[in-house]
């Protein structure tokens, strides 16, 4: 079974659909990790490394399928679970207005 | 007329009076860094705005109802243009809570809504932050009582080299305002920083100091900065990050629980204060407990 990501507002998007981060996000590394803020509302997340791969992948808008090839051909990670792992994140994403379709 | 001040270690030339700064008499080699004076505001095309502050083609405009407006060309001067009838009290207020910050910003330093002191015998200064009403102020009399000079109690800048600084002449207690001047002698100008302490919310057990995480600092300072909105609107979150990412990294930072019904500070956190170190989190701290000041 294909996994699908949700949008910000809860309807199922299929893997190609393409994504893109939304505008106005600032990172730096902190620790082990990194942390992101939005500019304008000061909302700030961190992402440790896996997420922050799929974050700098997103700097170019690109589907669920172009990111778990990109990610399974740089990192020793089984397919499914790349799929399955980055098509939540991407619905985490989302669902915080970090990311949202391309138009 | 103008005076001259010392205030985030800083030099103020000022024809306004600056409530917490520590006047000075000038020497011939003292060089001023900032020059505050009477002025009319020309205006500008406001290019964003965020609550009193205006980002104009040059520099910032505050202008909090009532007092003054506020412009900062650059990050040397601060022109005053009164609201007509505007206590001077006020007008002078204005200038420590929104212009001198404008001001800070402009160039590149670090605010944070907290309170610092350095306990005797230490070579380094605390922090004490934490959300209004959670006790900075009170935290920070009763170090005074116990000999601890006072760095700020409201405002805390940081430097690139991690000093810390800001206007150590008054504490205000309360959200009425009660004010307290420091002695001159136990204000303390710039200290590197020692760690920072984050006020938790006050339970019924006893005192602990609590560890944060890199992550959990990083967080902590970002929450604790001194109205961010402001330095986002101005650009300049893109360099601060980093500067905050620094401080997480190097810094020691814990969460302090307070018991709920203590407001004097227990012996076992005031040596906590002074080793610098963690509590373990125990006993339900009661009423009858002695406070005792270090």
């Amino acid at each position: 079974m294909t996994p699908q990501a949700f949008t910000g507002d809860g309807s199922f998007l299929t893997d190609s659909t393409i994504w893109q981060r939304t505008d106005g996000f600032v990172s730096a590394p902190v620790g082990e990790g990194t942390v992101i803020l939005h500019l304008e509302s000061g909302r700030y997340y961190s992402f440790d490394d896996s997420a922050l791969a799929i974050w700098e992948l997103l700097e170019v808008p690109q589907s669920l399928s172009d990111l778990v090839g990109r990610l399974t051909g740089t990192y020793d990670v089984p397919p499914e679970a790349c799929e399955n792992d980055t098509a939540q994140f991407l619905s985490e994403l989302a669902a915080k207005g970090l990311i949202h379709t391309a138009t | 007329m103008s005076h001259f001040h010392r205030g985030y270690a800083l030099t103020f030339e000022s024809e306004f009076d600056l409530p917490g700064a520590t006047e000075i008499e000038p020497l011939p080699e003292t060089i001023v860094d900032v020059t505050i004076a009477h002025g009319r505001i020309p205006a500008e095309r406001c290019r964003d705005r965020r609550g009193f502050f205006a980002r104009l083609d040059e520099g910032v405009l505050v202008s909090p109802p009532g007092r003054a407006q506020y412009w900062c060309p650059d990050s040397h001067n601060i022109l005053v243009d009164p609201a007509g009838g505007a206590d001077p009290r006020a007008v002078s207020e204005g200038l420590c809570a929104f212009a001198i910050p404008a001001l800070l910003w402009m160039r590149g330093d670090i605010l944070l809504h907290a309170a610092a002191a350095v306990i005797p015998g230490a070579d380094s200064a605390i922090i004490i932050a934490g959300h209004s009403g959670t006790g900075k102020t009170t935290v920070l009399t009763q170090l005074a009582e116990a000999g601890a000079r006072i760095v700020a109690d409201d405002i805390v800048r940081l430097d690139a080299d991690l000093t810390i600084s800001g206007l150590p002449g008054l504490l205000r207690l309360g959200s009425g305002g009660v004010d307290r001047t420091v002695a001159p002698g136990q204000r303390c100008a710039a200290a590197p920083l020692g760690v920072v302490h984050v006020l938790a919310e006050r339970s019924r057990q006893t005192p602990a100091f609590r560890p944060l995480s890199v992550s959990q600092r990083m967080h902590a300072l970002l929450a604790y900065q001194y109205r961010p909105r402001v330095p986002r609107m101005l650009g300049l979150a893109r360099t601060m990050l980093p500067k905050l990412a620094r401080i997480a990294e190097t810094v020691p930072m814990f969460e302090w629980h307070r018991c709920e019904s203590r407001c004097a500070l227990e012996a076992e956190e005031y040596a906590a204060l002074q080793a610098g170190s963690a509590l373990r989190p125990g006993r339900d701290c009661g009423n009858d407990a002695p406070g005792i000041h270090g």
